[in-house]
């Protein structure tokens, strides 16, 4: 098969043509409310940040700025680096050891571990049997979930379903990266945006709350806006695509969800959304009109950590004491493809 | 859905009234000014571009935004698109 008939080149792609509001009104139809033989929950949420704090000046004296233009442009004051001798599967089974515990369920009592990642040791083997059998996960299946920064939030709605359909009665669901591994230093509009760490879930069809509604979009004629190659090995951002995009189908996806979930936005107590970038973060709070207070946001700590971002954003929460059982909350995400998606949780766990 | 009728004052009194969200002080704001010398980046750029959008329904695309250097460089490239 020559390049040129395949469907999809990442070179000289169709024109980017963005989201209206039109489009996206027409797109958020009022939902349909599924019903499963039983409802999943979130067990146990545990998460794992690498010791070495990164300040921006390093980074900023090497691209010839300051901090305070990085923390401008991007609301990142500081990111976590993995050592070097840390392998990306060693962030994630710690994470996933820490919601193990935190759930109070036996490794050998999982039937599946997810690992959502875009920065795996390897390309193959994946990360996820590494990890289960790190963990003494012996008889769970073990499966990588590949899509960028939505990878986690694509990963609990196929780990939802499987709970919900019987599928499975325990599944570790954890999102991993090490991006600085990943970083260009050399290149000013990304050098300082990228952090590694973990976050993790454990699912059953036995607890509390509730794995609600979750929405899932993907574009891939947008493919060439976000990229890491095989050869260079070297995330590479288009920002003003990356921005609009992300504005406009992260907004959209929020209602999407709110509207199958048949909730309203001042219903939830969480708008937990992929610590992108402030400013992105900050546009779709204003586009909703979400009360800040109500949107979590860590990014100045950890830094952009994609597929692990929001089990990682929950763990923070929780630490922090500002996550309860009886909270409803929103989980959206925006990452490469590009991919998106929104869902709802109802928080059971202390 | 072009809310407002596109001038090229019309477009430069828009952009010059929104150029302050982005810190930019309003005597520093001529039709020669490079976005550079103001320190309006990309992301900037996209967000001033959605402004654009509300007030007269035309998108800046990436490399329309790419092209853009000065102050003027964007009030041509709306006053272009409605062509």
């Amino acid at each position: 098969v020559h390049i040129d008939d395949l469907p999809v080149s990442l070179k000289g792609m169709n024109p980017v043509t963005y989201p209206s509001r039109e489009a996206h009104a027409a797109r958020t139809e009022p939902g349909i409310r599924r019903t499963f033989p039983r409802t999943a929950s979130v067990l146990g949420l545990g998460h794992y940040l690498p010791t070495e704090v990164v300040p921006n000046e390093p980074i900023a004296r090497r691209i010839g700025v300051d901090h305070d233009w990085i923390v401008k442009r991007t609301g990142i004051r500081s990111r976590r680096r993995a050592a070097p001798d840390e392998r990306l599967s060693d962030l994630a089974m710690r994470a996933g050891r820490d919601a193990l515990a935190d759930a109070g369920v036996d490794p050998l009592d999982v039937d599946l571990v997810l690992v959502a990642t875009l920065s795996q040791d390897e390309v193959t083997p994946n990360a996820a049997p590494l990890v289960a059998h790190a963990l003494g996960a012996d008889r769970a299946g073990a499966i990588d979930i590949g899509a960028a920064c939505s990878g986690w939030l694509s990963g609990l709605s196929l780990a939802a379903a499987q709970v919900e359909m019987r599928r499975a009665e325990r599944v570790l669901l954890i999102g991993a990266e090490v991006l600085t591994r990943l970083t260009d230093y050399e290149d000013r509009k990304t050098a300082a945006l990228w952090g590694d760490g973990a976050g993790a879930v454990v699912l059953g069809g036995d607890g509390e709350g509730e794995v609600g509604p979750i929405v899932l979009s993907a574009d891939g004629g947008l493919a060439d806006v976000i990229t890491a190659s095989h050869e260079d090995r070297l995330l590479r951002v288009e920002g003003h695509e990356t921005f609009q995009t992300a504005v406009a189908r992260l907004s959209e996806a929020t209602e999407q969800a709110l509207a199958r979930a048949d909730v309203e936005l001042d219903e939830i107590d969480w708008f937990v959304y992929h610590q992108a970038n402030a400013r992105i973060l900050r546009a779709v709070a204003e586009r909703l009109d979400l009360p800040a207070a109500r949107v979590a946001d860590y990014i100045g700590e950890v830094g952009n950590t994609s597929a692990a971002s929001i089990p990682l954003t929950l763990g923070l929460l929780r630490e922090d004491g500002r996550l309860e059982p009886g909270q409803r909350l929103l989980l959206a995400a925006i990452g490469a493809g590009f991919t998106w998606g929104a869902g709802i949780v109802d928080w059971a766990i202390a | 859905m072009p809310a407002t009728t596109i001038t090229p004052d019309g477009v430069e009194k828009t952009i010059t009234e929104a150029l302050p969200q982005f810190g930019v002080e309003p005597s520093e704001i001529s039709r020669d000014a490079t976005l550079e010398d103001l320190d309006i980046d990309s992301l900037d750029v996209a967000e001033l571009s959605q402004i654009i959008e509300e007030e007269y329904g035309i998108q800046l695309r990436g490399d329309d935004a790419r092209n853009i250097k000065t102050v003027g460089d964007v009030i041509d490239t709306v006053v272009t698109r409605a062509g």
